[in-house]
């Protein structure tokens, strides 16, 4: 039976249309789990102490959320040859994953813009967290003073809509670009045993 | 299976070939960073011109002549010689060299010859063109970006017995290797996806914009689209290259004789007159006519 299903089909057809299922489901489900840890950190930094050290859990988490968004490409990949098209090509990976990033990002977006509805105080606390932060810090005045704008405008630039898309897309979207080709190489099947 | 190899690989692998080049802008932009920060840091440690991270965190930022040696080790090995490799990967039955239009036909001499006078008639139109940009919201940083770029420019042009070295790191290895980059690789790859007239439209911005100059995007992208027609209607890259190296060389010459005049602001006063700005655009508009009209139709296509 499940033969049958895959007799036919052809990488030569898969479209953008064939892709959007899978980059959407994979990145509704992302954008949410990366939203919650971003959120979670945040408030956690928000009631607790000033540490005075570089690694804050908003550094940490933001290495965490890149890593585990990193996925959603190969798991994009991997849904697709389940439910769409066992046959994907390497390039057609890339697309998907490429596709994936960016709806993980929009929905990021979207999301939080809610959540600025829901606490619209959120943004500001989270900055004097972070300036709180920078300035238990054993430093220079002056390199404290730049520290504390660079990182106030960078957590504003992470909460702002338009700039967390336009720098978002192109970024987590080559990310799993790359992964998508990953996932290609894992999950896909061969259409003929072409070699390089 | 001769038919399959006669598939570009790009194709045979389910890429798009102008997806590809974006990628691989990527992938030069990162890289030809990386190499400058690499070479210059090598060049001040073997040359013992730094000892300690204080004194290279200093160096580059002042020593402007090893930076723009890192520049040009960057261009020619990432920009020039990666972009003929990764070029294999669009090629089919056609050779790299003739994928990214790097080859000599008859008729090369002429259209390098005007491809030239082409790019220096054009220089009061570019100029206004730039003036028309200084109306354009720009970001506060990338204004200071382009700032801190010109004043670069003029720091190391200001250096005493530069001229000769100048032309070889502003305008001969650009002229190659960006060429070879935006003209070759990048307009070739967008023309087979979707044909040669978006082809020029996005290979000019995409040059403009890897300048990083949203200050210059204008006049960076007038040039981009002409030196992509010339190459297009002349079939070779050499045209553009010549043009290319005509209009960098001019503006290290003009940089190193009147600095002051080369790296101000434009302002209405400095813009030529209306009548000069006619002629430029007129004379232009000839020009590519000529080139037009001279063209062989089956390089056209």
């Amino acid at each position: 039976m499940e033969e049958e299903k895959t007799m036919g089909q052809s990488s030569d057809s898969i479209s953008i249309k064939d892709m959007l299922p899978s980059a959407t489901v994979v990145g509704l489900v992302f954008s949410i789990i990366t939203f919650a840890i971003g959120l979670f950190v945040g408030y956690y930094e928000i009631s607790s102490e000033p540490s005075g050290s570089f690694f804050s859990p908003s550094t940490l988490s933001g290495s965490v959320i890149c890593l585990i968004s990193l996925l959603g490409g190969v798991l994009a990949v991997w849904h697709f040859v389940k439910e769409v098209n066992p046959y994907i090509k390497l390039g057609q990976g890339a697309a998907l994953g490429f596709l994936t990033g960016a709806v993980m990002v929009i929905l990021t977006a979207v999301y939080s813009e809610i959540w600025n509805f829901i606490d619209p105080d959120y943004t500001d606390q989270l900055v004097e967290a972070t300036i709180a932060n920078v300035e238990a810090m054993e430093m220079p005045d002056a390199q404290k003073d730049a520290m504390i704008d660079s990182m106030a405008s960078s957590v504003r630039q992470q909460n702002s809509f338009l700039s967390s898309i336009l720098w978002g897309i192109p970024i987590t979207g080559i990310l799993n670009l790359l992964t998508g080709m990953v996932g290609v190489k894992i999950f896909a099947k061969k259409e003929d045993e072409e070699t390089f | 299976m001769l038919n399959r190899m006669n598939t570009p690989w790009v194709e045979r692998k389910g890429f798009s070939h102008w997806g590809m080049s974006l990628l691989w802008l990527v992938f030069v932009f990162l890289t030809s960073q990386a190499v400058v920060l690499i070479v210059t840091v090598a060049v001040l440690y073997a040359t013992g011109a730094v000892s300690t991270a204080e004194e290279l965190i200093t160096a580059t930022q002042t020593r402007l002549d090893v930076l723009f040696i890192g520049n040009s080790v960057g261009q020619i090995f990432v920009m020039g010689l990666a972009s003929l490799l990764i070029a294999g990967l669009h090629t089919g039955t056609e050779t790299k060299l003739e994928f990214l239009r790097i080859k000599w036909h008859n008729d090369t001499v002429f259209y390098m010859v005007l491809g030239g006078i082409l790019i220096l008639v054009i220089q009061p139109t570019v100029m206004f063109l730039g003036y028309l940009n200084s109306f354009l919201p720009t970001p506060e940083f990338l204004e200071e970006l382009h700032r801190s770029q010109y004043q670069m420019f003029e720091d190391y042009l200001s250096s005493d017995g530069v001229l000769l070295i100048g032309l070889f790191h502003i305008a001969v290895v650009p002229a190659f290797a960006e060429e070879v980059l935006f003209r070759g690789y990048v307009m070739r790859a967008f023309e087979k996806s979707a044909g040669i007239v978006a082809a020029l439209i996005i290979s000019s911005l995409i040059f403009s914009l890897f300048h990083l100059q949203l200050t210059n995007i204008l006049p960076l992208a007038t040039l981009g689209a002409v030196m992509g027609l010339v190459t297009w209607l002349s079939g070779s890259i050499w045209p553009a290259v010549v043009a290319h190296f005509v209009n960098n060389g001019s503006a290290v010459i003009m940089g190193t004789i009147w600095p002051d005049r080369a790296f101000a602001e434009i302002t209405p006063e400095l813009l030529p007159p209306i009548w000069i700005l006619l002629s430029s655009i007129v004379l232009s508009g000839v020009l590519i006519k000529i080139l037009y009209s001279k063209s062989n139709f089956q390089l056209k296509t």
